[in-house]
């Protein structure tokens, strides 16, 4: 046999080689339940409000997953692998269902307690059902609407607006001297809340005053109205002291809110009864890998919540206890147990919360709660407690 | 210089090339992090909440470590994804009961 039979040969018996491993990693493309299962949950769980508002991030992430699955039924990938794909997409739709129906129920929860909720405007807004439609002649009437009659730029129509504009500052300024008689004026007033009380036109001055003008751009109102929010500017910044100063005698004077009120709010939290308190506990996952850097859009609802609870009960104060398993050595555990603590910390401070008020402790691998001889136990051993020292346990 | 056989190196490169393409990726990572996931709803209350979830994230948790010792990798790896999943799932579940049953207390208070 000659070299160049041989070579024939050797390249011959590549070709076929890599023929047969490429059919090794192929299959038929089949038809998969479970893609069109998974892809139906996720066209209808996409079309909710709440959902696309509340759990935007969970929702992209089971898209991503369905067209991972997409992606292998077109690259004729065996249907094990497709069914794989599909049930975990169809596990995320549904787990971002839930996390939004979490969300809704804790923000009536915090609406229901008096709370200041987490969910801003905007979202509450895009998760809101669409509003009824208005009809065409009741939208004509609405004086600021930009598509009616009022910015048509006729002289009639200026007129008209002016008209309504004048009249609807005359109906505030009523308004608002109603609203004013009816406030007791305390004794104790300080000479710019006076001046605040006897100004009624300036607070609803301002929005009137942002109200885009037509283009005519009449000289009068337009004049008065700039001095209004002035005045309004003017008495807002004179002001602020004195109420911030009132708040927090108000704030003082406030009796601290009842225990069951505050297991509630911490029950709300997830926070559970333990032996030194109230607890709550942040797991291994709120941290990127095995250092103390927080993965902050995990742990901002939890640190979220903390922050506003400690805010609005300033008598309470936090302890952060940070433990650790025992994988590196007992130095290098106790570092890392300070450092997550002092990294939750940190947050609080940041989020306006005193920093004596918080104490950061780190215990290393000294309290565990599990075995340190699998994985589970190492995992449930690597933890962060929140606990609340002044809030006796609660048999919730 | 010594003759080498063209067929026999042919067929050593294209078996690496097999190796390669079908190499297994590591476990250990995903282990950590299903089990985080599963510790995760469990503190947020899936045993009460969630159970059949976290028992289905349990038990693949398991098959999947047997499978890692037994250098079935790949299908360990499709478990604990899997595993991650239903345990999010059970989570999100357990959140959501458990803030509707604390605004159904409040509400009958």
């Amino acid at each position: 046999m000659t070299s160049r039979t041989r070579l024939k040969a050797s390249t011959l018996s590549l070709v076929v080689l890599g023929a047969l491993s490429l059919n090794g990693c192929a299959g038929k493309q089949v038809w998969s339940p479970e893609l069109e299962s998974a892809t139906k949950t996720y066209q209808e769980i996409a079309q909710d409000p709440l959902v696309s508002a509340l759990a935007a991030e969970e929702l992209a992430m089971a898209e991503r997953q369905l067209q991972r699955a997409q992606t292998a039924q077109d690259q004729y990938k065996p249907v094990s692998w497709v069914q794989h794909e599909a049930q975990v997409a169809q596990l995320k739709t549904l787990t971002a269902q839930q996390r939004a129906r979490a969300l809704s129920a804790n923000h009536k929860l915090q609406v229901a307690m008096g709370q200041q909720t987490l969910l801003s405007e905007a979202t509450l807004m895009a998760a809101a059902p669409p509003p009824p439609e208005i009809e065409p002649t009741m939208a004509a009437a609405t004086p600021f609407d930009m598509s009616g009659p009022y910015y048509a730029g006729a002289q009639g129509d200026i007129e008209a607006q002016l008209a309504a504009l004048s009249q609807q500052l005359a109906a505030l300024q009523i308004q608002l001297q109603a609203q004013s008689a009816t406030i007791d004026t305390p004794q104790t007033l300080t000479a710019p809340q006076a001046q605040t009380n006897a100004t009624p036109v300036a607070p609803v001055a301002a929005p009137i005053g942002d109200l885009p003008l037509i283009s005519a751009d009449p000289a009068g109102l337009e004049s008065e109205m700039a001095q209004q929010t002035a005045a309004a500017s003017s008495t807002d910044i004179a002001a602020e002291p004195a109420i911030a100063a009132a708040m927090s005698v108000q704030q003082e004077q406030q009796p601290l809110p009842s225990a069951k009120q505050l297991h509630r709010e911490l029950l709300a939290m997830n926070a559970r009864s333990n032996s030194r308190g109230m607890a709550l506990t942040l797991g291994d996952r709120y941290f990127e890998g095995r250092s103390s850097r927080l993965w902050s859009k995990r742990a901002a609802r939890h640190l979220d919540n903390v922050a506003g609870f400690l805010d609005r009960n300033p008598r309470l104060s936090l302890d952060i206890e940070a433990h650790t398993d025992d994988e590196a050595s007992s130095e290098e555990n106790h570092d890392l147990s300070i450092d997550r603590a002092t990294a939750i910390k940190s947050q609080l401070v940041l989020r306006g919360i005193e920093e004596s008020r918080i104490n950061a402790t780190g215990f290393g691998e000294s309290r565990p709660i599990a075995g340190n001889d699998n994985p589970l136990g190492r995992l449930q051993n690597r933890r962060v407690e929140l606990i609340f020292p002044n809030i006796p346990a609660a048999n919730i | 210089m010594s003759k080498t056989n063209p067929l026999a190196s042919g067929a050593i490169i294209a078996l690496c090339a097999i190796l390669s393409a079908c190499a297994v990726p590591q476990t250990g990572a995903n282990l950590d992090h299903a089990a985080s996931a599963i510790r995760a709803a469990r503190v947020a209350g899936a045993d009460t909440y969630a159970a059949n979830e976290i028992q289905a994230a349990d038990d693949n948790f398991r098959k999947a470590q047997t499978l890692a010792r037994n250098n079935r990798a790949n299908r360990a790896q499709k478990l604990l994804e899997l595993a991650t999943a239903q345990a999010d799932l059970a989570a999100a579940i357990s959140e959501a009961e458990h803030a509707e049953g604390a605004l159904a207390t409040l509400e009958i208070d």
